[in-house]
């Protein structure tokens, strides 16, 4: 190729590098919500703990703690931030222990009481319940009580709207001081807000974790207390999702530019030239700009996690140009030297590619994408290693890789024993029989695909427990044409529990009865009510003798009429209401215009009971969201494992096609899978369960090491061919132990998993392959 | 807030102006009583509610728990104790307990801070709350108490706080409404009582 022609491919390729580059900077679509990693739902069981998951209040709820200088100071900073928060639309509601309904609610509430009250029995209105009631408000009105609830005496003298509050107010609350929540032992205030997004709109959730912020240091500010002697905690699925967010970022931009100056500076003194250092860069940008133009127009968007983990999986791009690098002899012209790897590499990439594709069919949106993403970047990589790349480089050089170092090492490695190909079997079969028989293989715990910190989880743990906040372990789940009919079979279910309340292996649950009775149980409450005459008879007979005035409950009277004709409450009318928040959370509407119903149940101390119980009960399911979701996540990796033995036959496929003779295919493939699984047994023996993170980071490392053995394993070699083999893959295991050995550092467990897999694999794959190779080196 | 201080000022200065031979002020008595008053003492409370046709009386002993708290045993006609600490009002009659956050009943509050601002002899806090006028002299005399609180005064209109010297004699919220409550620390008035207090009777059963 002449100047011109060079000069010109040069500009072509950058061009068209940065054009990418730029038109994917203004488009790129990047979405924040982890539910692309979460498996579509096959299941009823599987859709609703999904909902759940990613609707249910669960997820909005934000647990938070503050602490100033003492308990009251504590107290003013709670109080100042929930008056903030409550104004903010961002959440839907904000509790710290002071009233939690405004004057407008508690109106409603008092509109309303007559069809909310579970206090109103056959007895309600007898002229002996009026008594007692009368008799009740004349104490309080000698007490201090007097002044709260002299308001109420004229409207509502039996109290009817405290008793519709009573029963929502959450069980077992926190000590209180200065009218707030607090923790005493502590010093600290607490309060429980609610997001109206979802806790996986990190976005949503982003904002309004800014929001608790400012109105933490706006209440600092205004109470005078210096930051240094108060704290703010939030925890909780939202806080949670945006810091592992904002770490896994600043860890992957910080571990990544680390490793990109390491690698440049190491693969400097390999080769001695900037260009090709330059270049050897070239076929992994073209390869992750393209991929990621493709899946942004073909998935309208891409995930950010992704996109992290895509950016680390295509780092193996960075192998094929040093391939190229340290096959090219001296004086060799690099097209020579590109056709003389092409098959192997080709073969390589290949295999890697089948074995990405098993993640293509993921039930996982997210690892789906990430198949793509590699596919393509890989197979962009290898063709622009093949075709453009050899045009720019050099045709004659100086340097030899046969020259080097790597003749010292070629000669040292030489001199290693050859393990049989038979031993090597049987060291993979050991060690898949070690693996099968370890009790705690797998890691299925869904919290664990997104890991938080443990102090963290603690934190956590600890403010649920002083806040009585459910755990929503487990839920019973009622499901039913109609909410009506569910209301009726909550309400009823509500009844049954009282035995195992009674029992004691459960301390609470809560009900959309509880906010919402059943129509028939309002109908009854109305039915209960009697007539203006006959109440204003049974009234003036319960006050006979008491000093009330003349003609002061006539607003009562009138209210209950009133109440006989009111309109019963539907779940449209609770939209509007002030409990529309535990009623939405708990009757639910599915896409088929079928209803469920969700008790969650609080504090069960004996499972074991609790199945039981629930197998005794007709027609209601007791969902168990740990082990759902983790009987989801082993559905999954079972569907997974699968594949990858699909895969695995589809390579094995390959390599008797591609390589001759037929039988070279146990030195490459043994030393593949005796790495893989010598990496896993390793993994295991440190305490670590598999996950799903390190599932992909060994196929990443198969795909790796599959590259070395089959390089090892060429055939057209003579000695300076082997050393500069051994040049590349040394230069390539090198290069790959930087970059995942410095994200094995991350505090991220996500990262340092990976991290930590794809090192041990890449070096074990490394000496596997030259112990386990067919011929001498 | 600068310009309700400015009026403060002005209202006292013109008070020093005109009555230049007067020894004793607001702040003077309050101040007294704080090393008047004993541990604890009888009351007798008079309510007169809107509500009611008859006036409620209790009997029972107050006690003034400082900085800021206070207990109301009320003896008759019923056994109940009444406990403010910490911003919190624990109400016990029998095996029923109530607790209420002051916050949250600003009446409450009101009482209870001029209550106990009284008897700490605490004039400062009293006047941060309150426009205060003194009336009488140093024999008889009598605080008004108006809340600074405008969202308060449509609760409470004025707390009047009579005594004689260092004494405390009685202390009486009234509420815009008409709803009076008198607490006497000493003998009753004649004539505050009628008819006699039956009204509290039928509680006792």
């Amino acid at each position: 190729m002449n100047k011109r022609g060079l000069v010109s491919l040069w500009v072509l390729w950058l061009a068209a590098l940065a054009a990418a580059g730029i038109w994917l900077l203004l488009d790129l679509q990047v979405r924040s919500d982890l539910t692309a990693f979460l498996p579509r739902a096959e299941t009823e069981t599987e859709t609703l703990l999904l909902d759940e998951l990613q609707n249910g209040a669960a997820s909005r709820l934000m647990p938070i703690a503050v602490s100033g200088a003492d308990l009251d100071s504590s107290a003013a900073i709670s109080k100042h931030m929930a008056a903030t928060l409550r104004s903010d639309t961002q959440f839907a509601q904000v509790l710290n222990g002071q009233q939690d309904f405004d004057a407008g609610q508690l109106e409603w509430v008092m509109a309303h009481r007559y069809l909310l009250s579970p206090a109103i029995d056959a007895q309600r209105f007898s002229e002996a319940s009026l008594r007692e009631a009368l008799n009740e408000r004349l104490w309080e009105l000698g007490s201090a009580a007097e002044l709260a609830v002299k308001d109420l005496l004229a409207r509502d003298p039996t109290h009817e709207s405290l008793a519709a509050l009573a029963q929502w107010r959450p069980p077992g609350e926190p000590d209180t001081h200065r009218g707030v929540w607090v923790q005493k032992a502590q010093a600290r205030a607490l309060l429980m807000a609610e997001t109206t997004a979802p806790g996986f709109d990190l976005d949503a959730q982003a904002a309004a974790v800014q929001a608790v912020e400012t109105a933490f240091a706006a209440a600092l500010a205004e109470l005078d207390l210096l930051a240094g002697e108060t704290q703010l905690v939030m925890t909780g699925p939202g806080p949670f999702g945006v810091e592992l967010q904002r770490t896994t970022k600043q860890e992957a931009q910080m571990f990544s530019t680390l490793a990109v100056i390491i690698l440049l500076a190491f693969l400097l003194w390999i080769y001695r030239s900037v260009k090709l250092v330059l270049l050897g860069g070239l076929p992994l940008a073209s390869g992750l700009l393209v991929a990621l133009l493709l899946l942004n127009s073909g998935f309208g968007g891409l995930h950010g996690i992704t996109l992290a983990f895509g950016v680390t999986l295509l780092g193996v791009a960075i192998d094929y140009p040093l391939h190229l690098f340290s096959h090219q002899a001296a004086g060799q012209s690099a097209v020579m030297a590109v056709r003389n790897i092409w098959p192997t590499l080709r073969l390589g990439v290949a295999s890697t590619c089948i074995a990405y594709l098993t993640m293509v069919v993921s039930d996982f949106e997210g690892l789906a994408q990430l198949g793509w993403l590699t596919v393509a970047g890989l197979t962009v990589a290898a063709l622009s290693t093949r075709t453009l790349l050899p045009l720019l480089m050099d045709t004659h050089r100086e340097f030899d890789a046969a020259d080097g170092w790597a003749a010292g090492w070629h000669a040292r490695l030489a001199r290693s024993p050859r393990v049989p190909w038979w031993l090597m079997l049987l060291l993979a079969a050991g060690l898949l029989a070690f693996l099968a028989t370890r009790p705690q293989l797998w890691q299925d715990d869904l919290g664990t695909l997104t890991p938080v910190p443990e102090a963290r989880q603690l934190q956590d743990h600890d403010l649920r427990q002083a806040l009585a906040a459910p755990d929503l372990r487990y839920m019973a789940v009622l499901r039913g044409a109609d909410a009506e009919a569910l209301l009726q079979a909550s309400e009823q279910l509500g009844q049954a529990l009282a035995e195992p309340l009674a029992q004691g292996w459960l301390a609470g649950f809560d009900s959309p009865a509880r906010y919402l009775p059943s129509q028939a149980t309002q109908r009854e409450r109305q039915a209960r009510l009697p007539d203006s005459e006959s109440l204003a008879a049974t009234l003036a007979a319960a006050g006979t003798g008491l000093p009330f005035r003349e003609g002061l409950f006539q607003p009562f009277l009138n209210e209950v009429a009133q109440a006989r004709e009111q309109s019963l409450l539907t779940p449209q009318d609770m939209v509007a209401s002030p409990l529309a928040g535990p009623v939405s959370a708990l009757l639910r509407t599915e896409a088929d215009g079928r209803w469920h119903a969700l008790l969650p149940l609080r504090a069960v101390s004996e499972p074991a009971l609790l199945q039981a119980w629930f197998a005794e009960q007709q027609s209601v399911q007791l969902l168990d969201m740990k082990q759902a979701s983790e009987g989801m996540v082993a559905g999954f990796r079972g569907e997974m494992l699968w594949r990858i033995a699909a895969a695995a036959c589809v390579i094995l496929a390959m390599l008797l096609l591609g390589l001759k003779p037929r039988r070279r295919w146990m030195f490459v493939l043994l030393p593949v899978m005796a790495a893989v699984l010598a990496t896993a047994a390793l993994l295991q023996m440190a305490g670590v369960k598999l996950s799903l993170f390190h599932m992909t980071s060994l196929m990443l490392v198969a795909g790796i090491v599959l590259d070395y053995a089959l390089f090892f394993d060429r055939p057209e070699h003579d000695h300076a061919e082997a050393v500069r083999t051994l040049h590349a893959l040394s230069v390539c295991c090198v290069s790959t132990v930087t970059v995942f050995g410095i994200l094995a550092l991350s505090q991220i467990p996500v990262l340092r998993a990976i991290g930590a897999t794809v090192t041990c694999g890449v070096v074990l794959g490394y000496f596997l392959a030259v112990l386990g190779r067919r011929q001498s080196l | 807030m600068s310009i309700i201080w400015n009026k403060r000022l002005a209202c006292a200065i013109l008070l020093l102006l005109s009555s230049p031979v007067m020894a004793w002020d607001a702040a003077e008595v309050i101040r007294g009583l704080a090393h008047a008053q004993a541990d604890a003492a009888r009351f007798t409370e008079i309510k007169y509610l809107q509500s009611l046709e008859r006036p409620i009386r209790l009997d029972g002993e107050v006690r003034f728990t400082p900085p800021d708290g206070m207990e109301k045993h009320v003896t008759a006609p019923y056994e109940e104790r009444m406990q403010v600490t910490n911003g919190m009002l624990r109400l016990e009659r029998g095996d029923k307990v109530r607790e209420l956050s002051l916050e949250r009943h600003p009446i409450a509050q009101a009482f209870v801070t001029a209550f106990t601002a009284t008897l700490a002899g605490d004039a400062e806090t009293l006047s941060e709350h309150y426009l205060i006028e003194l009336s009488g002299n140093s024999r008889a005399w009598q605080l008004d108490l108006t809340p600074r609180d405008e969202d308060l005064t449509e609760k409470v209109s004025l707390i009047r706080v009579t005594g004689s010297g260092e004494t405390l004699q009685s202390f009486e919220t009234l509420q815009p409404g008409g709803d009076r409550a008198i607490m006497y620390f000493s003998a009753l008035p004649q004539g505050v009582l009628e008819p006699t207090p039956g009204s509290t009777d039928s509680r006792s059963e």
